[in-house]
């Protein structure tokens, strides 16, 4: 109670709102940024996506997981096309992941790409 | 048992202890976005927890008390209640982090979804609580955590550079995405400084009868096995950093994170990644779930123990079930563990004053303690880096969760 009348003084009350207006604006990403992440986020999953196509071929990781890593990437991948920013992230950002997932589930398939079907 | 024996044995718990599933994300997160640029944060954060393990078995050992028994004596119930209830918040975060950690090595193994295993790890877990002593978790499940040591040999065979590596432990300022730095170095601190680990060695001590005779071998077990522990989490940062971090793999799943021991170890170490998840998250587990029920019984003077039986202390049994249940029920919801883990270190970080505060003001009275107080340094080194992080967190946290 005691708290709560606190944070009511006017005292406190100008201060809160000033600091949780700067961490608004601060916080509050532009369009930018988001598609800085977007493009960040589609070249970590297109190089998890190779790197797993290596590893299985390699037999360093089983297919059992390819099929994870695979289904994380088409997740993502969807994820992003419904962002409003993924369509200022470069296209052959765009393409790589599409490639990277394309080539592991090939690996997986033996050449059948039939999980990437709609 | 010899001091010699004793001190092996500490220090291989706490070398197995050290590294869950808080270590390994937000290690595994610096090495991949920032290269080898991060260790300083590994670093202050095992300097912080050396110290607070230290005080917490020294506390035990000489007064006879652990954390929670000597604040509630102390500074009365309502400081012991704001302790307890931001103990509960993070603990049941980082459980049901740690329960999730489990839950996805089986995952990596089996192709079944994390969500599917986490009733039976969760009934697994308060099984080992159920039926186990304490020296089975302190010793057993610790010591199958040493297979942790796998990240020291990745990071050998990459053979990384010296020099780099050197650059890391001086603290340096982001080039590149700022916000995204301090949120992970306060993570770091956050995962390096769980709360729980010294409420859990303050409670051994006493399980195990210290008394002052075990100082030496007390100081010995935090220098060496903290020490250990924090160069198998710069082990994880550097093979993230090594692997990672050139290519751009930035984690946003744990899924990804197994990529990292199947490059320098093959299938092998595809595997090992998934035990060393399994064994360290259910080690991590096991202690925060007991540590909390600890915190409960010592403060509100209930039957403890957990080489008691169950029936002779029901309450304390009862924490610890209810905790479960509900962290297991949780993760069935498909919470992301990752974002989850990330999370949970950041606000231990936050609360770390509050945590650590009181707990130096009883190391510096000679009513607990005697002349066996704490030196300057240990005061400074542990207020300086609580502050620090909490700070960062209380920065980090909002700007990183509205910016998404």
């Amino acid at each position: 109670m005691r708290c709560g009348r606190a944070l009511m003084d006017s005292r406190w009350a100008t201060p809160l709102l000033l600091i949780s207006m700067m961490l608004g604006l601060l916080g509050c990403s532009s369009a930018a940024e988001r598609a800085d992440r977007a493009s960040r986020t589609a070249q970590s999953w297109t190089a998890t996506a190779r790197r797993t196509s290596k590893a299985l071929a390699a037999g360093a990781v089983p297919r059992v997981y390819a099929v994870q890593m695979l289904e994380a990437a088409l997740q993502t991948k969807s994820q992003l096309e419904q962002r409003p920013e993924w369509r200022s992230v470069a296209p052959e950002i765009r393409s790589h992941l599409a490639d990277a997932a394309r080539e592991l589930a090939s690996s997986i398939h033996e050449g059948s790409d039939s999980m990437l079907e709609p | 048992m010899s001091k010699l024996v004793q001190i092996a044995l500490g220090v291989f718990t706490s070398i197995g202890g050290f590294l869950e599933v808080g270590a390994i994300a937000t290690t595994a997160q610096a090495g991949a976005a920032y290269g080898f640029q991060l260790i300083w944060a590994v670093l202050l954060g095992t300097i912080c927890v050396t110290f607070l393990v230290e005080m917490s078995g020294r506390l035990a050992a000489v007064s006879r008390h652990t954390i929670k028994d000597a604040l509630r004596e102390r500074f009365g119930p309502r400081i012991y209640m704001i302790t307890l209830v931001s103990d509960v918040i993070i603990n049941l975060m980082v459980l049901a982090a740690e329960i999730g950690g489990m839950s996805l090595a089986l995952q990596l193994v089996t192709g079944i979804s994390f969500r599917w295993w986490a009733i039976p790890v969760g009934l697994l877990t308060w099984l080992v609580l159920w039926k186990g002593s304490f020296g089975l978790i302190e010793k057993g499940v610790s010591l199958l955590g040493m297979v942790a040591l796998v990240f020291l040999v990745a990071a050998f065979r990459l053979k990384p550079s010296l020099a780099e590596i050197g650059q890391g432990v001086l603290p340096s300022l982001p080039t590149d995405r700022p916000l995204h730095y301090w949120f992970i170095a306060v993570g770091i601190l956050g995962a390096a400084i769980s709360p729980y680990l010294f409420y859990f060695y303050s409670s051994g001590a006493i399980e195990d009868d210290w008394d002052e005779s075990h100082i030496g071998v007390n100081r010995a077990v935090a220098v060496i096995g903290m020490g250990f522990g924090g160069l198998l989490a710069t082990s994880v940062l550097i093979v993230a950093a090594m692997l990672f971090h050139p290519l751009g793999i930035e984690p946003d799943r744990f899924e990804q994170v197994a990529l990292l021991l199947s490059e320098p170890l093959g299938r092998l170490g595809f595997y090992l990644f998934a035990a060393t998840l399994f064994i360290c998250c259910l080690g991590a587990a096991l202690e925060l779930a007991l540590a909390t029920s600890y915190s409960f019984a010592q403060g509100l003077g209930w039957n403890w123990g957990e080489n008691v039986r169950p029936r002779n202390a029901s309450r304390f049994t009862l924490v610890y079930t209810v905790m479960i249940a509900a962290v297991s029920i949780m993760m069935v919801s498909g919470i992301n563990p990752l974002e989850l883990t990330l999370l949970s270190m950041a606000l231990t970080a936050l609360v770390l004053p509050l945590v650590t505060f009181p707990f130096l003001i009883l190391m510096n009275d000679p009513d607990y303690v005697g002349d066996q107080g704490n030196g300057w340094i240990s005061n400074t080194a542990v207020i300086a880096i609580s502050v620090l992080g909490s700070l960062l967190a209380l920065v980090a946290i909002p700007l990183q969760l509205m910016g998404g």
